[in-house]
């Protein structure tokens, strides 16, 4: 017997990203011959808890890393059955309103320490038991590897393939930046640890996207000014790779592309940095250096210890050299290309733009390498 | 008046004074300032060991001193010996002790404070104005409404509470109030005048030699003297004056001297999944600086006899996150609206802990001191209570549907020994109302002596989380009055 409901779920997700579609098939009947998809973005699941349990699942949208890790650990080789069962014993499938339920089960949890630890994270055992039931419900039914793969056609995904894309115009490019750093090198760091780049763009359109490696980043659009850089994973990944990255502006509605440019990881420099009793620091050129800002308080680039580390690319580094911050002399560890300094946190307490130099003591040499702007957040 | 001695030497090199101050940081300026001006009649006289400008080389290696196992990060940067001492750089961040800060907590083996938290308020309005802190509302109760959208919208009842840091602009004592001691008729600056050496008669100091790096020594006579030279160099000297003096009588005699050495410092434990838009850290409230953080309520410090730990947060991306994008959904026990991710930051309340002392060494330094050595060893129990803390904040958080809490670093011995220190040098001279329980008084003079006294963060006998320069001013404050009144009742 085919007993089949669908349940339109529009799920916006969190941090503005595209509205998904959802259409649930429920039901446990092996015979079920799933109906074409009445739209291509429609997943199914089909716990046989109950439909109801099967339209909440589908709904726990940004809970899919999270099933995956539990199923990785606590719940690995666990299968579909088992799991829905051990869920059906924790909440009521026949619940008037389950999310109610399972919003009370979870209260339950974390009051009784029934708890599962997911890196680190301490979360009631139903929500990470739930976010694998729908991962595994997802996987067991092979209408939705297809329309996974649709799914890769909505705007933002579709973004991520090559090919969904017609290069074309979207609004014109005055400048952007940085185009360049070294390998292992963050640049331009944001109080999030995020690397930022810029883009003088006129008129792009409010959901323009910039994508950079073929993956979109997460961009905020203000005026003239675009925003984006790397985040997380793909930081890592660039930073530690040289070579170079496209970087592009989308509009993921039309789905036009707009190349921008590359942005190159260079090998790090090669060799012995220049140094020793006879360099001078008069001779010595400093390059970038960061982080250069920071808010108050806060260490970028954290050290054991709690200071923020920051580095400096220069061209020669004098023997005993120190950096001077405001009046403080800080030891400095020589680098391939430049130094490495740690600033202790009680020096980021003010705001203020606090003068960084390089100094050799025995000659009261100074060489300026620039301010650090210790800001105060609005 | 200000007198360098590198410029200008003591007609006979000596001078008579009611009462003699060394140091010159904010516990010093301040005192001396109060003194002078509520004794017209009196001179005083301040002696600081720097000049206006930075300390040379030579100078700041007055301060070298050895460290014990656990490292002290901030070793170098942590005192500054100049007009004016470490408010030549410090941050500003300001608030009075708490309630609680001034209780003993019967887990631990030493009494806290000897006066009440009313007995320093008292003092607290001036200590602002000296630290020219215009925004004084510290109960955050009375300023919440204005800022709840940042705040967490906590039980009323429960664990968890909060409480609000000012801020100073910071000011530079020894810029900002060196025309104030200039001409201030009946004060005498001397720069460059190290205390090297006290003078003792029985129960009294009867003279300080003071002296510029490469210059003749200046004797200084008083009736009174106070040590302000900040919480390490005032303990290294009252370790000197003991001498080889075995460590079992009152005051300079006492064991407690350079025990219960605690700064402020803290783990980062993890994140917080949390609210948007949350600010407990500091930020711009219609141009008024303030700084939201989050601790355990009075109640449950009584009741658990937990430290006062606080805790900041910062915004992060929470990309990579397995909780990226995660909350909001009410069926997962999470309240309406956005999510983000907080790095956490605590602030421990140091526990007393007689093991971690400074000691003197036999190395001296250019002016023939012995040299000090620091074995800082925090109590293990800081740790615990700090995570206690964020465990009990974060079970709010999961089971009240505002977020989640994860655990990056774990409750180690490593990782507490990583944590580097604030700058805050307490509890070396603690105060007592017994001999037998600390090294000076609840008037602040030190026990067994009639006329040396202490002012300094170091007489702290309970610590809380709070900066101390604002308390290290107000109980300054309260000794000039009790300096110029008992001097009064005497004549
Ligand atoms: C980087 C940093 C940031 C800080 N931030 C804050 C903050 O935000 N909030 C806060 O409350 N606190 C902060 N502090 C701590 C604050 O600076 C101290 O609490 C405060 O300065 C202590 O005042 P004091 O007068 O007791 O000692 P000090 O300021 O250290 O002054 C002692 C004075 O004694 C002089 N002296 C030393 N030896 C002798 C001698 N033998 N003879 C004569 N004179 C001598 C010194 O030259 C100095 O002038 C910070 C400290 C640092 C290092």
């Amino acid at each position: 017997m085919i007993n089949r409901r669908q349940f339109v779920i529009g799920g916006a997700a969190a941090g503005g990203a595209a509205a998904i579609t959802y259409t649930l098939v429920p039901g446990d009947s092996a015979d079920t011959v799933p109906a074409p998809a009445p739209e291509a973005t429609a997943l199914r699941i089909d716990t046989g808890i109950s439909p109801a349990m099967d339209e909440f699942l589908l709904s726990l949208e940004h809970t899919d890393t999270l099933g995956r890790a539990w199923l990785a650990g606590d719940g690995s080789g666990i299968g579909l059955a088992q799991l829905a069962s051990t869920v059906a014993q924790r909440i009521d499938g026949s619940a008037a309103d389950i999310a109610a339920a399972t919003a009370t089960r979870i209260q339950q949890d974390f009051a009784q320490g029934t708890l599962c630890d997911i890196e680190g994270w301490q979360l009631s055992l139903t929500e990470c038991q739930l976010a694998a039931l729908r991962v595994l419900a997802i996987e067991a039914n092979p209408a939705n590897r297809a329309v996974l793969a649709a799914n890769e056609a909505t705007p933002e995904a579709a973004a991520n393939s090559p090919d969904g894309y017609t290069v074309g115009t979207i609004a014109p490019l005055q400048n952007w930046g940085p185009k360049k750093t070294a390998k292992g090198l963050a640049f331009n760091v944001q109080s999030d640890g995020h690397c930022g780049l810029w883009f003088q763009i006129a008129g792009a359109p409010a959901h323009a996207k910039i994508m950079i490696d073929g993956e979109i980043a997460r961009t905020t659009i203000k005026g003239k000014v675009v925003t984006s850089g790397l985040f997380g994973k793909q930081k890592d990944h660039i930073l530690s790779t040289p070579g170079t990255y496209e970087i592009a502006l989308i509009d993921p509605i039309r789905k036009v592309k707009q190349p921008i440019g590359e942005f190159l990881v260079e090998e790090s420099p090669a060799g012995q940095l220049p140094g020793g009793e006879s360099i001078q620091l008069s001779d010595c050129t400093v390059g970038k250096w960061g982080p250069q800002k920071t808010q108050v308080g806060v260490a970028l680039n954290e050290q054991p210890d709690g200071a923020m580390g920051v580095w400096v690319y220069i061209s020669c580094l004098p023997h005993g050299a120190r950096l001077r911050i405001g009046e403080d002399d800080l030891p400095i560890t020589r680098t391939k290309f430049g130094f490495t300094t740690a600033i202790p946190k009680p020096l980021l307490e003010a705001p203020q733009n606090m003068p960084l130099h390089l100094v050799t003591p025995g000659d009261g040499q100074e060489l300026a390498i620039g301010n650090l702007l210790i800001e105060e957040p609005e | 008046m200000i007198i360098d001695l590198e410029q200008q030497a003591l007609e006979h090199n000596a001078l008579r004074a009611d009462v003699c101050i060394a140091g010159a940081g904010p516990a010093g300026i301040v005192l001396a300032l109060e003194l002078a001006r509520a004794r017209p009649d009196w001179h005083i006289v301040l002696c600081e060991a720097g000049g206006t400008g930075n300390a040379t080389e030579a100078e700041r290696d007055i301060y070298r001193m050895a460290l014990g196992e656990k490292s002290y990060s901030v070793a170098d940067i942590c005192r500054r010996r100049r007009l004016g001492g470490t408010t030549a750089h410090w941050g500003g961040w300001s608030k009075p002790l708490d309630a609680t800060d001034y209780e003993d907590n019967p887990a631990w083996d030493v009494p806290a404070w000897p006066i009440t938290q009313a007995e320093v308020q008292r003092y607290m309005d001036s200590a602002l104005a000296w630290t020219e802190i215009t925004s004084t509302e510290f109960d955050l109760s009375r300023v919440r409404d204005t800022i709840a959208q940042h705040l967490l919208p906590l039980r009323v009842d429960g664990p968890i509470t909060e409480h609000a840091f000012r801020f100073s602009p910071p000011t530079r004592f020894g810029t900002r109030y060196y025309n104030d001691i200039n001409q201030q008729d009946n004060l005498t600056c001397l720069l460059h005048a190290n205390l090297t050496r006290l003078d003792r008669a029985g129960e009294r100091i009867t003279q300080a030699e003071v002296k510029p790096l490469d210059g003749a020594a200046a004797l200084i006579t008083a009736e009174h003297f106070v040590l302000a030279m900040g919480g390490l160099e005032t303990t290294r000297h009252l370790l000197n004056l003991r001498g080889e003096a075995a460590a079992d009588g009152e005051g300079i005699f006492s064991d407690h001297l350079g025990r219960y050495f605690a700064d402020h410092y803290g783990p980062r434990a993890g994140n917080l999944l949390a609210p948007e838009g949350l600010k407990y850290h500091r930020f711009s409230n219609d141009g008024q600086p303030i700084m939201p953080v989050l601790t355990f309520s009075a109640d449950h410090i009584r009741k658990e006899r937990q430290h006062n730990t606080c805790m900041t947060l910062n915004a992060s991306s929470g990309e990579g996150s397995v909780l990226h994008q995660y909350g909001s959904q009410s069926g997962l026990n999470f309240k309406p609206g956005n999510y983000w991710q907080y790095q956490v930051q605590m602030i421990v309340e140091p526990r007393p802990n007689p093991l971690s002392r400074i000691h003197l060494t036999n190395e001296r330094c250019a002016l023939g001191l012995r040299r000090l050595k620091l074995d800082w060893q925090p109590h293990r129990d800081d740790f615990d209570s700090a995570y206690t803390f964020y465990q009990t904040l974060g079970g709010e958080l999961s089971r009240t549907g505002l977020g989640r809490f994860q655990i990056t670093r774990q409750n180690t011995a490593e990782h507490q020994a990583r944590a580097s220190g604030a700058c805050h040098h307490l509890g070396t001279t603690r105060m007592a109302a017994r001999p037998e329980d600390g090294v000076v008084d609840t008037d602040l003079k030190v026990f067994g002596s009639q006329n040396l006294y202490v002012a300094s963060s170091s007489v702290f006998p309970r610590y809380g989380y709070s900066n101390p320069t604002l308390t290290i001013a107000a109980l300054s404050v309260r000794l000039a009055q009790h300096l110029a009144g008992q001097k009064e009742a005497q004549a």
